[in-house]
């Protein structure tokens, strides 16, 4: 039979008995609609975690720093050890030191951390208003960038912060005693971005600007940054066996991405319930349409009808409205999440939240729905059309 | 001598084998069907017909025995072979029609193409050609519900014979049909085996249409009882010299469908016994009578006709003879007509006015003892119209107005003899007859 044909017969249903058909098919589409809310909703807290860390250069770096027993320190000598370790592209070391911040006219405590440019992408940390310090150019001297949690506690709004002047007092450790010394830093910085992080009162300043004032003893940490990831756990080794402490980010994602698997899976399976359902409504349909055919299926089997033609028939019918469901069941999950995410990000826009989408459904997963749930349909179908086909015709015909 | 198209060897079909509900029906049938032959399956239901009609169409396995057509035995074709065959060696039109309700009428007809894989424009066009010559081409677009039976059969006729196949198989295709519907149908059916020279079977227990049939294969009870060709029509099964002779059980087989061949030669000598007329004869005649009664005949044509020779058309009888049948056929019509208005008035809404219904009593007691040569009293007349009155409302049965009349006057009854009382009460029910619903 012609594919044309197959299809034109495969669709009286609508015809002759609508209400069913859509009806069954809703309940496909509730079922699918389950699912696609379910794993939306994982893919979507996924995705708020992941949005969080920057990715790229952030995955080939190691966060480096000192043990906390100080049997080794970084240093000038140790940065320096670690930037040879083989496969190891660059290292970007991070000073902080105590300091009191004064901002228009208020000063509070805070700590100054001097950084290569390079360090802010290693480590991930990105700027919500304004820029980083450049790699290239003219070095940025005396510019600054704040946190969020300093401009918070200067109450200057994120959006007018930048171009605003801000000074320094830093204590310095007297060497060989524990007393501390205040020294002004007979200088204005500009601020010239704004970085995300709403817990610690900090401000960013070049690396330079620190070391050409102060003795910096030892670095707080660096990053190392790895040619490739199948170098990670290497340089990982190495510089453990240095002795220092080392997180990953890419460790980090690796674990999180796991475990969202695991939620996904879970999700999908409480979502299955619901599928299982409507599969189990939609094959109760296809056998009681058996039922209802069977005279028909006598009729076509006495005039040309191969078994298999019967077979053909009943099966694409189960699989086009199985697959249908599929589609009705992505429209009611894609509607429901991005409304419900329409409706957060209403209401976090009104107090102050930030903004995140709590659904998510990318393409690939939705492409795999839609043959899923045509699989589904060919499954509920295939035993009733295996029925259908191998009824005697005379029986078959002669069916009250 | 040309081959049989289809042969069923040795066919036993039994339906739930071993069981304590086993039924076999079929037993050892042996048919030969010649090619452009029409062959009839007759019998009462039951008597397994449409189950041997269903062997031959390949859906029904006989339980032992072949069915071969074209010298292929069916039953060994794998499925697709099977549906070729179902498609180009054979089609199959049935009582029910069973069209497809959710598919128009054009597809309905083209769909023995689509499962052929025919393109969509060379099927349509195929199957309009068919609708045309069957009348019902301007329902192509319509749904079966909206045709009538008729037309619903024409169509499931083009369906058959869609794909041009060799063998036409009809079961009980007019049972479903008025007259008219059924006249159609039958007529296609004749003309397709005649001009389009295709063979086909009929399944149908209605004697009308046996006389369509070259064969009629008379069945009971699961076997083929006997095989009458039909003498009217010129044979395509060569039948050997001496082996079969066409007799007048032939004839009478048309008449008496359902009797044994035992039961047939007893009406022949029954015939001969009782009447003057012959078979033939009683079938013209009934035939004149028909028209004669309804009104659709005059009495003066009946009589020329009656005595018009047989081989003209007529019925043979001489001018005395005629004379005497015309004279009873008048009396009895014309004395019906008082039962006819006696009913009336009794199954009117108004009450009967008695004077008139006492009228009506009193003139058919006078036909009735008419009949009697003999003198009766005073006291026969009033019983005999109490008695005719209450045989006429319908109040007693024509058994029990039989016995009151054989029954003495002390007794109560009329008190005519035995002979008498049979011969009144035959006249007046002759009237009744004629008389009731007209």
């Amino acid at each position: 039979m012609k594919t044309r044909d197959i299809a034109r017969l495969s669709t009286r249903m609508f015809k002759t008995n609508p209400s069913r058909t859509w009806l069954t098919i809703l309940g496909m589409g509730v079922g699918i609609g389950a699912v696609v809310i379910l794993v939306g909703l994982g893919f979507g807290l996924q995705n708020i975690l992941m949005e969080q860390i920057v990715f790229g250069e952030t995955l080939l770096s190691l966060n480096v720093t000192n043990p906390s027993s100080k049997a080794v320190v970084l240093n000038e000598k140790m940065v320096e050890e670690l930037g040879n370790i083989p496969n190891v592209k660059d290292v970007s070391p991070l000073a902080q030191m105590s300091a009191l911040i004064t901002f228009e006219k208020l000063t509070s405590n805070g700590s100054l951390q001097g950084v290569m440019p390079s360090y802010f992408k290693y480590a991930g940390i990105s700027t919500v208003k304004g820029k980083a310090f450049s790699e290239e150019g003219e070095k940025e001297t005396s510019s600054i960038l704040l946190s969020t949690a300093a401009l918070k506690l200067f109450g200057v709004d994120v959006e007018q912060a930048v171009g605003k002047k801000v000074t320094f007092r830093v204590f310095v450790q007297q060497p060989d005693s524990t007393e501390v010394k205040e020294v002004p830093i007979e200088k204005e910085y500009t601020i010239s971005g704004v970085v995300e992080d709403p817990f610690s009162i900090s401000a960013f300043i070049l690396l330079d600007e620190i070391t050409s004032r102060f003795a910096i003893p030892y670095f707080e940490r660096a990053q190392v940054r790895v040619e490739d990831t199948q170098f990670l756990d290497a340089a990982t080794k190495e510089v453990v066996a240095k002795g220092f402490m080392v997180t990953a980010f890419s460790k980090t994602v690796e674990q999180a991405n796991k475990i969202f698997r695991g939620i996904q899976v879970v999700l999908a399976l409480f979502g299955s319930i619901a599928l299982i359902v409507s599969s189990i409504g939609m094959f109760n349909t296809m056998t009681v349409t058996l039922l209802e055919r069977t005279g028909e299926i006598g009729i076509m089997r006495t005039i040309g009808g191969s078994p298999n033609t019967i077979k053909v028939l009943f099966i694409s019918e189960s699989i086009l409205m199985g697959f249908l469901g599929g589609m009705m069941g992505i429209l009611i999950g894609v509607v429901f999440g991005f409304g419900v995410n329409f409706l957060l990000n209403s209401v976090a826009a009104r107090f102050g939240g930030v903004k995140m989408n709590l659904f998510d459904f990318p393409l690939v997963f939705l492409l795999f729905i839609a043959s899923f749930s045509a699989i589904v349909g060919f499954l509920t179908g295939v035993f009733p059309a295996r029925r259908a086909a191998s009824l005697s015709p005379l029986d078959a015909i002669r069916y009250k | 001598m040309a081959e049989p198209i289809i042969k069923a060897e040795n066919l036993n079909t039994i339906f739930n084998l071993g069981k304590s509900n086993e039924y076999r029906a079929l037993q050892e049938i042996n048919v030969e069907i010649y090619p452009q032959e029409y062959i009839i399956l007759f019998g009462p239901s039951g008597c397994g017909k449409s189950t041997l009609l269903y062997s031959l169409l390949g859906i029904l396995p006989p339980t032992t025995g072949r069915v071969l057509v074209n010298g292929e035995d069916i039953y060994q074709y794998d499925p697709k072979q099977m549906a070729n065959f179902q498609t180009k060696t054979i089609g199959i039109i049935y009582q029910a029609f069973y069209l497809i309700p959710s598919l128009s009428v054009l597809d309905n007809v083209s769909l023995p193409l689509i499962f052929a894989e025919w393109s969509a424009g060379e099927r349509e066009q195929r199957a309009h050609q068919l609708l045309q010559r069957f009348g019902v081409d301007a329902q192509a677009d319509k749904l079966p519900a909206a045709l009538s039976g008729g037309q619903n059969q024409r169509v499931a006729v083009s369906r058959a014979l869609v794909s041009d196949p060799l063998i036409l198989l009809a079961d009980e295709p007019v049972g479903n049909l008025d007259s008219t519907s059924t006249k159609a149908v039958m007529d296609t059916l004749d003309e397709i085996n005649i001009k389009d020279k295709k063979t086909i079977i009929l399944v149908t227990h209605d004697a009308k249409h046996l006389p369509y049939a070259h064969r009629v294969y008379y069945m009971k009870d699961g076997r083929v009882e006997r095989e009458v060709p039909n003498p009217q029509k010129q044979q395509i099964k060569s039948v050997e010299r001496g082996k079969m002779i066409v007799t007048e059980l032939e004839k009478l087989t048309r008449f008496y469908p359902y009797n044994t061949p035992q039961e047939l030669k007893v009406k022949s000598v029954m015939n001969y016994i009782t009447q003057d007329v012959n078979f033939d004869q009683l079938e013209r005649m009934e035939h004149l009578v028909q028209q004669i009664i309804e009104g659709k005949m005059l009495e003066e044509d009946f009589f020329a006709a009656l005595m018009i020779p047989f081989e003209k058309g007529g019925i043979g009888l001489t001018r005395t003879y005629a004379k005497e049948i015309i004279t009873k056929l008048d009396k009895v019509l014309k004395q019906s007509l008082d039962v006819a208005r006696f009913r009336r008035n009794v199954e009117s809404e108004r009450k009967p006015e008695e004077q008139e219904q006492k009228k009506l009593v009193k003139r058919l007691r006078a036909y009735v003892v008419d009949e009697y040569p003999g003198q009766i009293n005073l006291m026969q007349l009033r019983r005999l119209d109490e008695l005719i009155e209450k045989r006429v409302m319908g109040d007693i049965r024509g058994d029990s107005f039989q016995k009151a009349l054989a029954t003495s006057l002390a007794k109560g009854g009329v008190g005519f003899g035995r002979r008498t009382a049979a011969h009144l009460t035959d006249f007046l029910e002759k009237l009744i007859v004629q008389g009731i619903n007209k």
